[in-house]
Formats: structure tokens, sequence, C-alpha cells
């Protein structure tokens, strides 16, 4: 069912956030591949092992682009970035709390210490200003009657990382 | 002569450079201070599983604040229920509702800084009131469930202890269980008195209904000075529930409702929808 009333009322919501695809990390390599989209690619594929909404997903790399904006990050710490993102987004979107998602190398030792993600979270939070509430376009699909199946949250994953 | 000239100069020169770098320090400890310890707590008036409630006094105002402090548990880092409930109420301006004035960290902990009130409606009931204040209260409640509805966020834990009462006004408080509507929801919200019969029967696909039920009761609450649904557990609430609310005029057949004006069993009975239960039942 098409929701006009819903319609308008999310667009009222939606700010245009002011996001900067100038930076280092945004510019692709000879192959035309930057550090972003590696790094929300790299988060796409370990969310496939949770069965989260497509919405968490939506959050978590409006929070990285948020936070990419903000603050100047080590490239090592890009995957520590990604997961935290996807952790808060989560704890914000889903019904069933998991807590932090711990990352582990391929030899079973921990990449970062326990203190450091909860200094990334918080970093990532005041780059946020505390606002994790934001208006994304598995919204205005609802509002538009779509159901969304796997097709369309494989063409959102799509769009996101673009 | 001039050697030891030089000497004492130096030493004196030494002296100023030692007191200008205690004076160094002091300032900055007094800077960094001044964020650490711009709020000093009073006393603690509440508890919770999120953490613990402060009553607090800004220093550089004046003001009497109320402190939310969270814990923070080893596996989940910045708890769930405030990532939501800072978000959400940051969205929120409305006079009926809690002003968040800021969020600091203190010693790794997320604090966050909210006006004081002292009275709760609870509390509010014990003494007589006027009836045009008591209306008001009701009016201005419903506004702000309107405002936080249309802004696609259920409050999901609205019980008198969370409406708090300021010169005859109500302010709703405490949104650490609120979030956006989605369409997968954990049940086990809400006190059980206020809690909804679709939240009692592990339903997760429920939507704002679940505020109009609690606020229904918290209005009969009002008018009757009483509870309506007093049960000790989820079963117990539920055979209450259906004991009082039998048939569409369930109202007529209950002697504490006949003082009431027509209009205002209306307002409690499009509140507290049959529908759901009649589901259950059938």
């Amino acid at each position: 069912m098409f929701d006009q009333a819903q319609l308008t009322e999310l667009s009222k919501r939606d700010k245009d956030k002011k996001l900067n695809f100038q930076l280092p990390l945004y510019i692709g390599n000879s192959q035309g591949v930057c550090r972003r989209d590696i790094l929300v690619q790299w988060v796409i594929q370990q969310s496939q092992k949770f069965e989260h909404s497509i919405k968490t997903l939506e959050l978590a790399v409006i929070y990285i682009d948020t936070y990419l904006n903000f603050f100047n990050i080590e490239p090592e710490f890009l995957e520590l970035l990604g997961i935290s993102a996807y952790s808060m987004a989560s704890k914000f979107n889903e019904t069933e709390a998991i807590g932090q998602i711990k990352l582990k190398d391929d030899f079973g030792k921990v990449l970062y210490e326990d203190q450091v993600y909860n200094e990334m979270e918080v970093q990532l939070l005041q780059s946020l200003d505390f606002q994790l509430n934001h208006v994304t376009p598995s919204d205005y699909l609802i509002a538009m009657g779509i159901s969304i199946n796997e097709s369309i949250s494989s063409l959102i994953m799509f769009v996101l990382m673009d | 002569m001039q050697i030891v000239i030089i000497n004492s100069n130096a030493t004196e020169l030494y002296v100023i450079h030692k007191i200008l770098y205690q004076i160094k320090d002091i300032i900055y400890y007094y800077m960094s201070a001044s964020e650490n310890v711009r709020y000093i707590k009073i006393q603690k008036i509440g508890e919770g599983a999120y953490g613990i409630i402060y009553k607090a006094q800004d220093v550089q105002t004046e003001e009497i604040v109320a402190l939310k402090k969270f814990k923070l548990s080893d596996n989940e880092g910045v708890p769930s229920c405030a990532l939501r409930e800072i978000s959400i109420l940051n969205q929120l301006n409305h006079p009926n509702i809690i002003k968040l004035i800021s969020q600091i960290i203190i010693n790794k902990k997320l604090h966050l800084v909210m006006n004081y009130y002292d009275m709760d409606l609870t509390e509010y009931l014990k003494f007589n009131h006027e009836e045009f204040h008591l209306k008001n209260i009701i009016y201005k409640i419903l506004l702000a469930v309107e405002f936080i509805h249309n802004r696609k966020i259920i409050h999901r834990d609205l019980q008198p202890n969370n409406i708090l009462i300021t010169n005859n006004e109500p302010v709703l408080i405490d949104f650490g269980l609120s979030r956006v509507l989605s369409p997968n929801m954990t049940p086990g919200v809400t006190q059980l008195w206020y809690r909804a019969p679709e939240l009692l029967s592990n339903c997760n696909t429920y939507d704002y209904a679940i505020d109009m039920w609690s606020l229904g009761c918290i209005i009969a609450e009002i008018a009757l000075n009483k509870p309506l649904f007093m049960g000790s557990s989820e079963i117990h609430q539920l055979l209450l529930i259906k004991n009082i609310i039998n048939g569409n005029e369930w109202f007529l057949h209950n002697s504490q409702f006949a003082k009431l004006n027509n209009l205002f069993i209306d307002l409690i009975n499009v509140c507290i929808s049959l529908e759901f239960l009649e589901i259950i039942i059938s």
C-alpha cells in the first residue's frame, strides 16, 4: 500500500547528511576501487552471518561514512570501525542484542584489545553527535508498500557499496 | 661576586619557573575539573538494570539536575538502551517530554544530564486535586504520546512512575525501553499492570496500540485513584483483564465506573481496545 502521508513525514525527517566524498579514502586507486568501498563490502560480507534486517546494515554504513568525515583513521583500524559501526547499528535496531562483535585473525588471536572496542564506540558516538536514528532507503521502500525480499535487499547492498 | 649574582639569578629564575609550572598545573587541574566535576552528586534517587539515577547539582548554573549513569558491561560496550534513549530524546522537543540537557563521559562512563522533578504521578494522586488539573494532565499526556507516535517511536514503558508532575503539568520520562517502530520487537516490555494483552500473549508484531493500552490504564487510574488491573503474574493479569472487560458495554456492569461521565468512559474504552482480546478468547 502506497502511504503518501508516511512518505512526506519521512522526507521531512530525513536531513541531508553533509558528507565530503573527496577524502583520500573515497578516491579510488588505479583499478578504481577505494578503501571505503572495500570496507563496506567487507562489513556486508560479515553481516551475512547474522540474520539481521537490511536496515541495520544501512545504518552501519551511515555511521561509517560519518566517522570517516569526522576523524582521520589509521588504515589498520578500518576493520575495527566497520565492526563497531555494525554492532552499534544492531544494538540500536535489532530485537535481540548480540553485544560487541570481537574480531579474531585466522589463528584465533584477538586483533584488538577489549578496551579499544569501547573507545571506538565512544568516538563513533561523538562523531555521530549521539544521534543514531536516521532515515534509510528501506524506510521509504516500506512506506511505498514494497515488501523487502532477497532481490531488493541485494539491490540495496549494491547501492550501499557505491 | 658576580658569579654569586648569576647564581642567585639562576636560582630565582628556577624558583619562578617552578612556581609558574605549579600555577599552570593548578589551572589545568581546575579546567579539567570543570569538565569532570561540573555536576556534584547529592543523592541516589533510583536504580535499575540499566544503571543508577542521581540527583545532582550543576556547579556552573547551580541548577538541580538528574544524572543517569549507565553501567558499561564487558561484552556489550555502550548498552543498547542508552544508545536508543539518547538518539530518541535528542529528536524529541516537546514541553511535556523530558529534555536531555547533555550527555557526558565521566571516568569512561556515560552519563545523561536531564531536568530534575521530584514528584511522579503515583505520589501526585495521593493528594486530592481539582478536577480541571487532572483533566489538563490527561490531555497533556495524550498530546505528548501523539507527538512521539507521529515520529514513529513507541515509548513501551508508560506507567505512572514514568510520568512526573511539575506545577500540575505532566512530563514523560524514561525512554530506555522505547524504540523506533520495526516489524519485529521484544514482547517483554512495560510494567505488568500496564502491559497490553498482545504483549501478555507473547506477540512480537505489536504497534502503537500497546502505548494506548497503558494510557487507558493510567487514565482509569487517575479517575478511580487506584490501578485498574493489579495482576501478580502474566496469566493472572490476563484473567483480570478478561473478567473486567467482557462485551462491548463492560463498564455498565462495573459499579466503579458509574460515577464517571460518558465521554470519559468512551475515552478509556477507545484506549483499552478489545479487538486483540477477542482474538485470544476465541
